[in-house]
Parts: structure tokens; sequence; C-alpha cells
């Protein structure tokens, strides 16, 4: 592991204070490109730690430029219990495309029905997400 | 026997200019004039010191060929040939100025001389040889004319010569008077440019002024040559002249009108008038915006797409074939139809890549085809010198090498920007940088169907763009929108709406901002000093944080290069704590 690589990750994504617009989410993304497979398991466990505006930022960095070997994360942010991280990792696995297994069928319904009842545009992409389940 | 001197026009082309009263004058490229013949031939014009690199690809030529002056034309830097002595002209003793005459101080009240005026443009202490052109270029044609008018030095240099001055409404962009409507607003009245001089100021280059002005500002040419993209050549000009000359004293130019209806109605092909004119039944003749008109120019646009398209690029002259899609380009950005103007603009992007690729491949035999590529694309996009790997043999850079190989024909200025390729600029004859692209107009992350940039004003009237109707006005007068999408090229290569923004809030500069402004803000930015964001593999990212009219802006640079320019809005970016 190159502790150098995930804490440039981790100070890039910042405090909660801190702005977070697309081009410091296009910062942080492209610090994940050199991630060795074992950089993604460390951030892997270290997200799953972190406060729900850090999980949001990291899904958000991981599907800016699409880094597929985060999709392990985005499908356990899908399962969050916060809605909106949830949603956010929706919308990246979305971005890629992704094929999830069909043990995310009730997961995503879930979600479907929370973006409709509150009036949220995402619902073309979990509808994306639910047809391409295999 | 002609003696023939060389004079830099505004334009930054040279000029041979015969003194010796036989007619002899005529203008050439230095670079070339055709596909066997890419030695330089002189050296570039004094504005042109500080020599970084260009890529206006054989835009030289293109330009030479449009401004072709005809022999009648007085080009030279006197008014009146005989000022100099025939067989001795170099020698301005000789004529009614000296060496030094420019330097008096009695020149300027203000304390300013004509060679300090020029030192603090170009950088360096001119001769009398320099001086002279210098002088033409700000439309003095004699050292009396300098003695009477430079009494205040602050009028003395056109804004053309001045950056600061530069965007100043009164003096626009050489011919881009079509391009200032679409890159500055303040051109919506066509009162741009009426009064700018590309030629040597006297009677026959004053009416050719015009004239070269209204075949480039006026959307109604390209209809003039329907069945060519070629540019106009001097008699037409001429012709043009004439007509405008009977026509300037009772008529104002204001707008264009299709050229077939006007010659039925009786009037000139190009005419332009005040108000809108009527045909032989009294009916009002309609402009050229009129739907037919517009569907037309698509279809020609196509044509000239598909043609251009299935010319094998193997020369500079090749290249110039696509001057007809910038001209498109830029007529399509006025008119907002901004798909076909992103079409035309990618497709002449592609031509100028795989220009450089070649002309790369040329020069470093050994470099691999994709490196060539890559290299291309780095030189085209951003206005740096771009050193060859040590890897290649050559510790040249590629400007130079390039430029011997016919793949430079153009040279920044000493300003340090490369004007032909930044908006805004008169020597600007796109298309735009690809960074510059992404700023304004917004482009999709590598590989991915998401959408980044796209910062200009215009994004907020274009229907290539959706976002939320909910706008939030910044205290600073930009605009925050959220679910942005614009039409990008897509991960299938289509061309369609992006996917949404994430995080899902969209920056866009004060909508009284135009184009020009939004790319100097982040020119003016980058100079401001940076804070390292990360130092990856050698790549250094800055960002550079500064006001522009008030309006608080960011530049990401790497390694010195800016990769993206935007509004900070209420969300500037603050970099990582150690």
């Amino acid at each position: 592991m190159d502790d150098n690589r995930v804490d440039l990750f981790e100070k890039l994504i910042g405090t909660e204070t801190f702005s977070w617009q697309e081009y410091s989410m296009g910062i942080a993304s492209e610090a994940l490109t050199p991630f060795s497979k074992y950089d993604w398991e460390v951030l892997f466990a270290i997200t799953l730690a972190k406060p729900l505006y850090w999980q949001e930022r990291c899904a958000e960095a991981i599907g800016c430029l699409e880094h597929r070997d985060g999709l392990a994360i985005l499908m356990a942010l899908l399962l969050s219990p916060s809605k909106d991280i949830a949603v956010t990792a929706v919308i990246q696995l979305d971005y890629m495309s992704a094929q999830l297994p069909r043990r995310f069928e009730t997961a995503l319904e879930n979600l479907l029905v929370y973006v409709n009842e509150n009036g949220r545009p995402f619902g073309d992409e979990i509808r994306g997400l639910i047809d391409r389940l295999n | 026997m002609a003696n023939f001197q060389r004079i830099f026009g505004e334009d930054g082309l040279p000029y041979l200019v015969d003194t010796s009263g036989d007619g002899a004058n005529e203008s050439y490229s230095p670079w070339s004039t055709g596909y066997d013949d890419l030695q330089l031939r002189s050296e570039p014009p004094p504005f042109a010191r500080g020599i970084d690199m260009d890529f206006g690809y054989g835009q030289d030529m293109a330009r030479f060929r449009e401004f072709q002056p005809s022999s009648s034309e007085s080009i030279s830097a006197v008014s009146d040939p005989g000022d100099l002595a025939k067989s001795d002209f170099l020698h301005a003793e000789k004529a009614d100025y000296q060496d030094g005459d420019f330097d008096r101080r009695y020149m300027s009240k203000a304390g300013d001389t004509m060679t300090a005026l020029f030192k603090s443009e170009y950088g360096y202490t001119p001769s009398s040889n320099e001086l002279i052109p210098f002088a033409n270029m700000n439309g003095k044609s004699n050292s009396r004319s300098l003695q009477i008018q430079t009494s205040d030095a602050s009028n003395f240099l056109t804004p053309a010569l001045s950056f600061d001055k530069f965007y100043s409404p009164q003096k626009p962009a050489q011919f881009s008077g079509l391009l200032n409507k679409y890159l500055g607003k303040s051109d919506e009245n066509g009162s741009l440019g009426k009064d700018f001089q590309f030629f040597t100021t006297n009677d026959s280059g004053g009416t050719r002024d015009v004239i070269d002005q209204e075949l480039y500002s006026d959307p109604a040419w390209d209809s003039d040559s329907a069945d060519s993209w070629e540019t106009p050549d001097a008699n037409t000009s001429l012709q043009n002249a004439a007509a405008l000359n009977k026509e300037s004293g009772r008529r104002k130019l204001l707008s264009s009108y299709d050229p077939a209806e006007l010659q039925k109605a009786g009037y000139k092909r190009n005419a332009v008038f005040v108000e809108s004119p009527e045909d032989r039944d009294g009916q009002v003749i309609r402009g050229i915006s009129d739907v037919h008109n517009f569907q037309r120019e698509q279809a020609r646009a196509r044509l000239a797409h598909d043609l251009d398209a299935s010319i094998p690029k193997k020369s500079i002259n090749d290249y110039q074939t696509s001057i007809g899609l910038r001209k498109y380009a830029q007529k399509m950005y006025a008119q907002g139809n901004m798909q076909e103007a992103y079409a035309a603009n990618r497709r002449i992007i592609a031509l100028q890549n795989e220009r450089t690729a070649e002309a790369l491949k040329s020069a470093f035999p050994r470099m691999s085809k994709e490196d060539a590529e890559t290299f291309g694309r780095m030189i085209f996009s951003e206005p740096q010198m771009v050193q060859a790997p040590v890897r290649y043999g050559q510790s040249t850079n590629y400007t130079d090498t390039l430029r011997k190989n016919g793949g430079i024909t153009n040279t920044p200025n000493a300003t340090g920007f490369h004007k032909s390729i930044v908006p805004g600029f008169k020597e600007f004859i796109g298309p735009m940088t690809k960074t510059d692209f992404k700023i304004l107009f917004g482009e999709a992350k590598p590989k991915t169907n998401q959408i980044i940039g796209g910062h200009s004003p215009d994004v907020l009237r274009s229907p290539l763009y959706t976002m939320n109707s909910n706008r939030v006005i910044n205290p600073d007068d930009t605009i925050s929108v959220d679910d942005f999408k614009g039409h990008v090229v897509r991960k299938d290569g289509t061309y369609a709406l992006s996917a949404g923004k994430s995080p899902n809030i969209h920056t866009i500069a004060p909508p009284d901002w135009n184009n020009v402004e939004v790319l100097r803000a982040g020119q003016m930015t980058a100079n401001a000093p940076g804070i390292l964001l990360r130092d990856i593999n050698g790549v250094k990212t800055t960002l550079h944080t500064d006001n522009y009219r008030g309006v608080q802006w960011q530049v990401i640079k790497e390694n010195g290069v800016i990769t993206s320019s935007f509004p900070a809005g209420t969300r500037p970016i603050v970099p990582p704590t150690p």
C-alpha cells in the first residue's frame, strides 16, 4: 500500500466545511487513478467508517472519472441507510453503466419509491440500474 | 529597377513595397506560397519577438490570399513614394525623416517617445526601419504626422497594440466583426470595426479596409459565393469597394440581405442599408436570418464538411480547405446554432491535431505514432512551449523543429499571449483551443458522459443546454444552477446531451459578460500566485484565485498550463490542509 496515495485522496476530499465542486472533485478523482488494488481495499475500509459527507464525496470522486475499481465501494454505499448517499451512489453507478447483481433489486426499488415520493429527478437512473440487473 | 522594402502590415504579414515607383509592389508570405516551398524566408514580424509557437497552419497563407493587395493600392510606409530617394530607400535620412526623428522629446508632451512606445510594446529598442512600419501600423504615414499627432501619446497607439485596450469596443478584431458578435455582445449593433484600419491609411487602402471588414462581418458574403468556400479575390473586393464608395455617403452598414434578391431588386448584391430595402414592387426585402437562407447555410455547411473530409491532407495548402469550416463555425456561433458550430470546430481541431502529428512524426522519425498524436494534441491545445523528449534524440523544442518542417506558419507576439488562438484578439482566426472551448461551452470528461466546463453565459440561452429553472444569482452576479447538462461527445461517440453534473451545482459567469471576458478572467487569474494542490508523477497541479471585475475566479494549472478556469461562485476550491 502506498500511504501517500490514500492520504492524498483523503486530503483532497477535505473537511465538511471545505467546498466541494466539480473541479475539486475532479482533482480528487484523478488522485484515484494511480491506486493499486490494495489502495482500493484500504479506501473501501476507511470509507465505511467516514462521515456521510465524506462518503458522498468519495462516491462522486469515484464516479467522476468512472473508476471501475471503485465499484465495490459504490455498491456498499448503495446500501447505506442514508438515502442521499444511496442516490449519489446510484448516479455514479449509472454513469458507469454498471450491471449489479440481482440481490440489489429490493434496495433499488425502495430507493425508487423514495425519489418518487420526494420529487427527486433520479428515477430514470434507478430504473436503468434495475433493468440491467443480472 | 525596383527597390523592395519589406514592411509588416498590422495583419502581421510582410509586404514587399517597391519604392522605386515602378509599380512592382507585391505582398508575399514569408513561409510558403505552395506545398513544396516551406522554407522560412524572412524573420518573423517585429511584434512577433519572444516567439513561442503558434498553430495557425496555413493561416498566414490563407490570410495572405484573402487580403491580397492589388498593385494599384499603395501600402507603402510613406504616403508619397517620392519622399524616398529611388536609389537609396533604405536610408531614411534621405527621406523626410531621419534616424532619431521618432525619438525627439518634443514629439510627446507626456514624455513618451515613439521609440519608448515601441520598446514598451515589444521589449526592445527598434531601428528606424522598424519604427516606420510601427508608425504605419498606427495609421501614421510619415514623420510629420507623427509630430503633429503625438502630442498626446496615449492617443497614438491603436488599441490593437495594447492588451488592456484591446477589448475596448471601439477597436475590434481585424475581420472578426462577426466573431465579436458572439464573443462580444457590445457589437450587437454592428458598430464595431468601422474605423479599424487593416492596411496603411490612404485613400484606396481605407476603402479596402471597409470592404475587408464587410466581407468578414457580413454573413451575406458566403451567400454571395454560394458555390464556393474560397476566399474572396481582389477583384471582388475592388468591385465591392466601388459599390460601397458609391453607397457610403448615404448608407450605413447595418444588415445583410439575400444577394440574389438584392440583385433582382436592382441593388448591388452586397449592398448594405440603413433601412430595409424594397424590391421593385415596393415589398420589403427580407434579411438573411430568414429561415430559408439559414437552412441553405446548413446544407452548404454539410457539403463543406463532406468536401473537407474527402480531401487527403498532405500539405499545408490542403488544410486551407478547412478555412470555410472556420467561417462557418463562426457564423453558426453568431446565429446561435452552437450544434453546427461545435461540429465544425471539432472537425477543425481534428484536422489541426492530425497535421501537427504528421509534422511531429516527420521531425522525429523515431517518435511513435501515439506519442506524436499525444504531443500534437498538447501543442495544439495549449499555448505553451513543449519540449521534445530527450529520447527522441533532439534537445530542441518542438516549436523550432515544427517550423522547419512546415508545421508552424505563425508565431505569437511578445506579450506572451498567443493571440491567434485567443478569441478576442484581432489575430484570432479560430478555432479556439480545446481548453478555451471547454471553459466556455464544456466538454465530456475523458471516457465519460459527464460534462465539465461550460461557464459562458451563452449556456443560459442556448437550446443545447438544459438546467433546472431555479437559478440562484450569487452576490457577484454569477449564476448557480443545478441539473446542468449540455451537448457533448459521449462515450459511444454520439453527440448528445451529457449526463447530469455531480455535484449538482454549476456556476456560470455573470450574464452580462461576453466570452472574451470569461477567457480573460482565466488568463488574468492564472497570473496570480498558485497554491500547490498535488504533485503526482512530476505533474504539479496548482490552484490560482483572483478577482476579475468583482467576480472571484479560480484557475487550475498543471505544470503551468491552464486546464480549468471557472467562477468560484459561492464555493471556491479551498486547498487541502497539509
